[in-house]
């Protein structure tokens, strides 16, 4: 059995609630046994005394003969349920009831027979002595009865205690499992998720309300960077699209000598280059915004990737690479293609591009589980040394042979983000990248 | 050709304005959205070039209200936002084509000259035919002189779209976007490597070569 579950919170609260919902009904038992036993032991000792009393006045008025008949009376009228009378004459000599008896002085003592006996013992004027007594019988049933209820009671009570306890621990963990939610997704970029308040102005409100505010602020200062760094880029993008446009018409210019044009071509190109990796930052910030979800549609990804592959078959041969396809057929994801195929454009250009000449590249496509894909691309090249960094973009990830500057990974990474595929990077005999997709 | 130009970067304005005139064609040019809508709707204009990103009536308002008055000029929208969304929103409100500045002139020209071809020709038609080079898109079959050609799925694509788009400049990136629905700069010369793959199976055995290279500019084929 799994016993995970006992130290959960709300197991661990349920079993301290029902701890302290016993306890307390256990001295609550305890202390009515005790004060009722008392109050009953208080009750018989007036009753036995006012009897002794009401016996003595007799004697006073009419002798020792009149209180034998009283006592006579009174244990002939009441058979069952009486207390108990003697008239002592001596340590041996006894009239009515033969209780055990410790010793004839006067005043109260107790016998512990086979049951308890209080014993109130006067002495007569004429040397006789007048013992009163009772039976705790009584006191011991009530006793019983008391207890065996409290059994009952306590039955009730454990039922009621987790009835309640199962309550209250699951208001405590409903809000305990919003706010875990919510962080879980703030952590996975989903900057727009907020813990509910609902009004009671518990500490969980309170606490949900600091957090939330912490998340605008975190919301605020994330899009304030996006928006810097795509703004820069954005901004840059309009001079630098009038420079190329003039080196563009400067190298339609036919009077120019051949190395003049040499160098606008150069210059051409390295301004190409410069427009592409802005292009490439603004790409990655379109994909970090994240909630352009608006393209996504359920697509045939099989046909996708096979088309894919149908072109990169040729590049890789071109380059002296071996590339094998292995996709299961007619498999449907939903998400938006134009991502979908930068994300394994990109990663087999980088199978391409980074490594030597006889490099095996292959992709597959397979289920691993009922409604989840698995895409592993693969190559026996010389595999990236620091695996994290290679994600984050403008890091420069060193391949051994080469080295790549870009945003390529990075963007890739952001796409499987986008998408919530599960993507890793291992380091397998060359580089292993596989990406977990679900099917539907 | 006549071409109506609405952006209201003046500079680049300018440059678009300087480079289709040495070519020699004539360019009117507008700064704001009204000021374009009230010169197109003369309907002298064989094209429109049409900024996104205008002053008080953007480029999409203009685009709508051209389309409800009945003009069927085609129009290229030019815009600073290069994402999927942008691109559909705009061709969705009756663009015609999309090109994302900073852009080179070379492709913003031939998509202008391509636009206005296309609105003569048709491109519907099942039997395509260019000198000797037979393609039939139904049964997807290539044939030159009779011969079959044995073409890879996006090799025919290829083909096909050089076909529909004879005796224009077509770019790297409309081919990119058209035949492998990419909207992102590949790192490999995925375009160059598989023109030139179609090339040599469509020559093969034959003079004469139909698709050409186009320097610093794309390809074309004849027509």
């Amino acid at each position: 059995m799994n016993l995970k579950f006992l130290y959960s919170t709300q197991s661990k609260f349920l079993i301290i609630y029902m701890f302290v919902f016993l306890t307390s009904i256990g001295i609550l038992g305890f202390l009515t046994v005790l004060v009722t036993g008392q109050h009953f032991e208080r009750q018989l000792k007036i009753k036995i005394e006012h009897e002794a009393n009401q016996l003595l006045v007799d004697y006073k008025q009419d002798g020792i003969d009149e209180l034998w008949h009283d006592i006579k009376e009174r244990i002939t009228l009441d058979q069952t349920d009486r207390l108990l009378y003697s008239i002592i004459y001596n340590q041996n000599s006894r009239d009515f009831d033969k209780f055990k008896i410790n010793n004839t002085n006067s005043g109260w003592q107790t016998i512990e027979d086979k049951e308890k006996i209080k014993i109130y013992i006067i002495d007569l004027p004429s040397g006789e002595k007048l013992a009163v007594a009772s039976q705790f019988k009584d006191i011991k049933l009530l006793q019983k009865a008391i207890t065996n209820n409290y059994i009952f009671v306590i039955i009730i009570v454990l039922f009621i205690a987790l009835c309640g306890g199962l309550f209250l621990s699951r208001r405590y963990v409903k809000r305990i499992n919003e706010i875990r939610s919510v962080a879980l997704k703030i952590g996975q970029g989903d900057l727009k998720s907020r813990i509910p308040v609902y009004k009671s102005n518990d500490q969980f409100d309170d606490i949900s309300i600091i957090i939330n505010s912490m998340i605008d602020q975190i919301e605020v200062l994330v899009s304030e960077v996006q928006r810097v760094s795509s703004n820069i880029a954005h901004e840059l993008r309009t001079p630098l699209g009038h420079l190329r446009q003039k080196i563009e018409f400067l190298s339609l210019n036919e009077s120019m000598d051949e190395v003049a044009n040499e160098n606008v071509k150069q210059a051409l190109e390295d301004i190409d280059n410069t427009l592409r990796i802005f292009k490439a930052i603004l790409r990655l910030s379109e994909i970090k915004v994240g909630s352009r979800k608006s393209n996504f549609i359920r697509f045939n990804l099989s046909q996708l990737i096979i088309d894919i592959c149908e072109s990169y078959e040729i590049m890789a041969s071109e380059s002296n690479k071996i590339f094998n396809h292995n996709i299961t057929n007619n498999k449907y994801t939903i998400g938006d293609p134009s991502f979908i195929r930068q994300l394994i454009v990109n990663l087999i250009e980088n199978s391409i591009e980074h490594t030597t000449i006889g490099t095996q590249i292959s992709i597959e496509l397979k289920n691993i589980e009922k409604n989840k894909l698995i895409l592993i691309i693969k190559d026996n090249g010389p595999g990236i040394e620091n695996i994290d960094e290679a994600k984050k973009p403008f890091t420069k990830f060193s391949r051994k042979t080469n080295h790549g500057a870009g945003l390529g990974l990075a963007i890739v990474d952001e796409i499987a983000n986008l998408h919530n595929f599960k993507i890793n990077f291992v380091n397998d005999h060359g580089l292993k990248i596989e990406i977990i997709i679900t099917e539907s | 050709m006549k071409i109506l130009v609405i952006e209201d970067d003046i500079k680049n304005a300018l440059y678009i304005k300087k480079g289709f005139e040495e070519l020699g064609h004539v360019v009117d040019l507008s700064a704001d959205g009204h000021e374009g809508l009230l010169k197109a709707s003369d309907k002298s204009h064989a094209v429109i070039i049409l900024d996104r990103m205008l002053p008080d009536l953007n480029g999409l308002g203009v685009l709508k209200a051209l389309r409800s008055l009945g003009l069927e000029t085609p129009v290229i929208m030019l815009t600073a936002m290069g994402s999927v969304s942008d691109r559909v929103e705009g061709l969705e409100s009756g663009a015609d084509d999309y090109l994302v500045k900073p852009f080179a002139f070379s492709e913003l020209h031939a998509r202008v000259i391509n636009l206005s071809k296309r609105s003569h020709q048709q491109n519907n038609e099942i039997l395509l035919k260019i000198a000797d080079l037979e393609l039939n898109v139904l049964t997807r079959e290539a044939k030159r002189s009779g011969i079959k050609l044995e073409l890879l799925p996006t090799e025919f694509r290829l083909l096909e779209y050089f076909m529909k788009h004879p005796g224009i400049v077509i770019t790297k990136t409309m081919l990119l976007e058209s035949v492998w629905d990419f909207n992102f700069d590949p790192k490999t010369s995925i375009v160059e490597t598989h023109v030139s793959r179609l090339r040599s199976k469509i020559n093969k055995g034959f003079e004469k070569e139909l698709i050409t290279t186009i320097r610093g500019a794309g390809y074309k084929i004849e027509s």
